[in-house]
């Protein structure tokens, strides 16, 4: 049925992919909301702040039943205004959640009254709460990129952007596996920043200087783009294995003919390009529940939408192996015998 | 601009009063700082109980989370202990549905197969809302109606909306309704009452159960320990109910007035002579003669008294989630000698009291909120603080000695107290060194002691 999860909670919600591009910022980060998806957000979806690392101060609007039927975003403002009296922050930024997208928040209004009202850059990304993590990601690079990106400087030092690298999609969350894969990829980069993971504000505004742009994930995709749109920078769409990752790979059944990689779709593309390496005999098909790039897919391939396409795809294309992360195994049929393969995906499960 | 978090002393607290509260108490005045202090206040599901694992607390039931996927996704927090996880199931809405309304349509249905996936019949399901529907209004009673229809079960509603938590009805009060609101009248056993309030056991060594059955009363109930959906419903032949939570306040009156089960309130407190008063009063009420001595207040007293003349230097910092009400925790310690530095919690009306005597007894005391934006500059190295109590008080002081005092199994009574000092006494006690002998420990089973006489 449309809709109806019987085995699988959802996954990461597109407000909580732009609260994790804005977290390393140091703004006044706002959610939007009356309080539960702020909590959802620092309490589940975002892994730094239980660490102790709280760079940004994030906040609830702490809407009420009245703020939300008059629309009293004038309120908001006054809070917004009160708070930077107190903390000294470059921007503040508004994250939407179900509620403004219910009453019909005007983001580009408040955007302007806000930034007027608090005398410095205020960006809006107008999540709804309804969409997933990869949506909130895209919307919240474009927002930064296109309110600090400034014109590309000559640079000697040549600089590799990584865009669609949160929390939400790296299992290790120092970043430290990632560059190392990075390195070895492109030894010729003398610097690498990874977007929505370590790099502040400043990588935003002379994102422009990059070398060159990877979309880690769909999540980068639009940022990547848009980058080459206004800078002419090159770029690709991949996600190098980490150690840890092609160990998982490595430890794929030698008998496995039939196999079905579930996650982020670049990760699972890689894991294919690996596995076609070690299984050449194997039929390997890419799925994922988020964002898909058709420039990326095999015909194959597909996007999942509902819990039953899951379980559907289980029953009639016979795998033998899938790989994806623990929380799907609840939806395996437990008449289906397969071999399941964990590879964590923080947005599915919110483990890594 | 300020580089000090906002506080205000007891004394100037309570010299202002708390009606109205002073603007940075006030809830709907400022932006809500998400620090782990104040997790709980955000989503007080993510940790102990919100709506999500209250509104299953009716054995047997099961949970349909009718949200955008937002509104679910911490729900898979709740796999761990308790297997709540395993009792949910989530009808994800869609722009469309919103917009539409459609999905209102499509929930029988959904509860259908949701039943219909379980290896055991559930004994009701709840469909949880949230603040889409509030501001829908959503007539969810209707709703649930229709899927009693298609399904043959039970079916009610949690209000999730945390839209309306400062209002007169915040979702944990209107939860308690909705799971109390399932007992069926049925005859009255004069030698039965329930308690109230909370959605864990009290701890074993809670001295009120036994009280109870002394002054005649064979069976006393709590939700949580009712093994099944039967047990459940027998929690509607009380004589009487002791509400222990303010929040099932309005769930009593409503059992008042539908199944004729009276109540009495109780509040927890750290006091142990407003304690003792408080049962005494119970008694009264209970038309029970009581002793005017209770010989376990001497020992819970000794006890205390001789923490505290170990521990007369300790600075005490006070969270506000703990298994307490803060300002009565506080004012406690100070009653008994002890300094409190430090407490983190908004005042609400009803504690007027506490502030008032902390403002004579401890006028220095701080008192921050944990949730203004200005905590983010609140720097432990600024107070005297060696000990802190809540969870969010030894976040704010890693480096010191500290209990969380946030268990879920509740501490309640004169048990409570001796957990406390016996808690503190261990985090105090050197490692490996032995626990300082407690005079309320060698009294285990006090209560065995008391004779009381109807």
């Amino acid at each position: 049925m449309k809709g109806l999860r019987l085995y699988l909670a959802p996954f990461a919600p597109d407000d909580s992919g732009a609260a994790a591009v804005l977290y390393p910022l140091g703004g006044l980060v706002v959610i939007c909301d009356a309080g539960g998806c702020a909590g959802n957000i620092c309490g589940f979806d975002e892994p730094r702040w239980g660490l102790g690392d709280h760079t940004s101060a994030v906040f609830s609007a702490g809407l009420r039943d009245m703020d939300a039927i008059m629309g009293r975003d004038d309120r908001l403002l006054d809070k917004m205004a009160r708070a930077c009296a107190d903390i000294d922050v470059p921007f503040a930024a508004i994250v939407g959640t179900p509620v403004p997208a219910v009453i019909g928040t005007d983001y580009q209004a408040l955007a302007r009254l806000g930034q007027k009202r608090l005398g410095r850059p205020v960006i809006t990304i107008p999540t709804t709460g309804t969409h997933l993590y990869d949506a909130g990601i895209s919307a919240a690079y474009l927002a930064l990129l296109k309110t600090f990106a400034a014109p590309a400087a000559k640079r000697d030092e040549r600089i590799l952007g990584v865009w669609g690298t949160t929390p939400l999609d790296l299992a290790d969350l120092t970043g430290d596996a990632l560059r190392t894969a990075l390195r070895e990829a492109y030894p010729d980069y003398d610097t690498i920043r990874l977007y929505g993971l370590d790099s502040d504000l400043a990588a935003y505004e002379q994102a422009g200087d990059n070398t060159r742009n990877i979309a880690y994930s769909p999540a980068g995709l639009a940022a990547v783009k848009y980058l080459q749109e206004k800078y002419g920078t090159p770029y690709v769409c991949r996600c190098p294995l980490t150690t840890a990752e092609t160990a998982i790979m490595d430890t794929v059944p030698p008998t496995a003919q039939n196999i079905l990689i579930v996650h982020q779709q670049y990760a699972a593309n890689a894991c294919r390009d690996y596995l076609q390496r070690s299984h050449p005999q194997a039929k390997t098909t890419c799925a994922t529940w988020f964002m898909q790039d058709t420039a990326q897919t095999q015909p194959q391939d597909m996007q999942l939408r509902e819990e039953d396409d899951f379980i559907a795809t289980i029953r009639e294309q016979h795998y033998d192996t899938i790989i994806g992360d623990p929380a799907l195994r609840r939806a395996v049929p437990a008449d289906v015998d397969i071999t399941f393969m964990d590879m964590p995906h923080f947005a599915v499960s919110g483990e890594t | 601009m300020s580089d000090k978090p906002f506080y205000m002393t007891a004394a100037a607290l309570a010299g202002h009063g708390l009606d109205p509260l002073p603007a940075p108490f006030q809830l709907d005045a400022h932006l809500i700082w998400n620090s782990p202090a104040a997790l709980d206040f955000n989503s007080p599901g993510a940790q102990g109980f919100g709506v999500k694992r209250a509104g299953l607390s009716i054995p047997g039931s099961i949970m349909l989370l009718i949200s955008p996927g937002c509104c679910g996704r911490n729900t898979a927090a709740l796999r761990g202990p308790g297997h709540y996880g395993e009792r949910f199931a989530f009808y994800e809405l869609n722009d469309n549905d919103i917009v539409t309304g459609r999905h209102l349509q499509r929930i029988p249905e959904a509860v259908a197969a949701f039943v219909a996936s379980r290896t055991e019949r559930p004994s009701v399901i709840m469909l949880c809302l949230t603040c889409v529907d509030a501001l829908l209004g959503t007539d969810m009673e209707r709703v649930c109606r229709r899927a009693e229809e298609r399904c043959g079960l039970p079916v009610r509603p949690c209000y999730m909306y945390a839209l309306t938590r400062d209002g007169s009805h915040p979702p944990m009060v209107a939860v308690r309704e909705s799971i109390y609101g399932l007992l069926e009248p049925q005859k009255k056993d004069p030698t039965a009452c329930n308690l109230l309030g909370y959605f864990t056991p009290l701890a074993a060594d809670c001295e009120l159960p036994t009280l109870l059955r002394q002054w005649g009363l064979k069976t006393v109930r709590q939700l949580a320990t009712c093994a099944d959906y039967a047990a459940y419903q027998d929690m509607a032949t009380a004589n009487f109910n002791l509400v222990l939570d303010s929040e099932a306040r309005d769930a009593a009156t409503q059992m008042a007035g539908r199944l004729h089960i009276p109540f009495i309130e109780l509040r927890r407190t750290y006091q142990a002579d407003r304690l003792a008063n408080q049962y005494r009063a119970l008694a009264k009420a209970l038309g029970v003669h009581a002793s005017n001595h209770f010989p376990f207040v001497t020992t819970v007293m000794q006890d205390i008294r001789a923490f505290c003349t170990q521990h007369s230097d300790l600075h005490f910092a006070i969270g506000s989630r703990l298994n307490a009400n803060p300002f009565d925790l506080a004012l406690a310690l100070v009653r008994s000698g002890l300094t409190v530095e430090e407490i983190f919690a908004n005042p609400r009306a009803d504690d007027a009291y506490y502030v008032r005597q902390l403002g004579q007894l401890s006028p220095d005391t701080r008192i921050y909120t944990n949730l203004s934006p200005t905590m983010v500059h609140y720097d432990a190295a600024d107070s005297g603080v060696t000990f802190a109590i809540g969870e969010d008080a030894c976040w704010y002081h890693p480096d010191v000695p500290g209990i969380g005092w946030h268990d879920e199994i509740q501490p309640f009574g004169f048990a409570a107290i001796r957990a406390l000092f016996t808690a503190m006494r261990q985090q105090l006690t050197p490692r490996g060194a032995p626990c300082p002998a407690s005079p309320a420990r060698l009294a285990l089973g006090f209560a065995a002691k008391i004779s009381f006489g109807r």
